[in-house]
């Protein structure tokens, strides 16, 4: 037997609703077992996903009735299945923040343009993370500018001097 | 117009609870069971099997056998007919009975046509 099918058919098998998967996984994984040694494979794959189309549409007709009475009890056991997709969104937002951050920052590298100097990409890589504040105009006008002056300054006293 | 209180049952259900007519099986067992009354013309896979079963047991037609000790398989779960589910399956019985005699009645009757 093949357990990647059988991985794959636990995993169509898990996407049935909790009450008839409780009552009847492990057989349908035991005859699933039995039927393959048969050669049934693709017959067993139409028919769980069909079982599995059918027993959704029955529990989006018919939902499990809520007990009526003066109180009712909260399961107080984690619901595994949503931490499970709360982690899974979380990895993807996380990813997804990432990446465009990174696409969004600088990204310094050499130009071969002719009229891009030297001393300006040495500055685009020694004060890259400025470049990262250009949602507030003002502020980033400062911080360069200052900044750029520090840098020349540093480079050519005279030209501090000067002014 | 009532409703019909015994309605035509789908091929899968009567399969079922005729398999389980005789004697108490686990569901691996009245697939077999089901194969070898139709000749295996007829197989049913577990997602069949088990949808209908459900209905049948939520139909009270159904039940959970309690465990014996004489079973040789006692982690399978075993169903057993109960009495409503025996009486529906002798409707649907005496129905499809009537369904192939009016058949059998038209065929002998059936006579050329005239052109």
């Amino acid at each position: 037997m093949n357990p990647s099918l059988r991985v794959l058919y636990r995993s169509i098998l898990h996407l049935h609703p909790p009450a008839f998967r409780n009552r009847f996984g492990e057989e349908m994984l035991w005859i699933f077992d039995e039927q393959t040694r048969e050669g049934r494979s693709l017959q067993l794959f139409f028919d769980i996903l069909r079982s599995l189309l059918v027993q959704q549409i029955d529990t989006q007709l018919h939902p499990q009735p809520q007990p009526s009475g003066f109180y009712s009890e909260i399961s107080s056991t984690p619901p595994l299945r949503r931490i499970v997709h709360a982690a899974i969104l979380s990895i993807l937002a996380v990813l997804t923040l990432t990446h465009l951050s990174g696409s969004q920052g600088p990204q310094p590298r050499l130009s071969d343009s002719p009229l891009v100097s030297s001393s300006r990409v040495h500055h685009s890589f020694t004060y890259w993370h400025l470049y990262r504040i250009e949602g507030y105009p003002a502020l980033a006008l400062n911080i360069t500018n200052s900044s750029s002056e520090r840098s020349l300054s540093a480079r050519n006293p005279q030209s501090g001097d000067s002014r | 117009m009532k409703p019909d209180p015994n309605p035509p049952l789908a091929p899968a259900m009567l399969h079922i609870l005729l398999a389980l007519a005789e004697e108490d099986l686990h569901g691996y067992g009245i697939i077999q069971e089901i194969s070898r009354q139709s000749h295996g013309h007829y197989k049913l896979g577990p997602g069949t099997l088990y949808d209908n079963l459900k209905r049948l047991m939520d139909q009270k037609l159904v039940i959970d056998a309690p465990k014996s000790s004489l079973s040789d398989d006692e982690t399978r779960r075993l169903y057993r007919l109960t009495a409503q589910g025996r009486t529906v399956l002798s409707a649907e019985i005496d129905r499809l009975h009537s369904v192939v005699q009016e058949a059998r009645l038209r065929l002998s009757e059936k006579r050329p046509r005239r052109v």
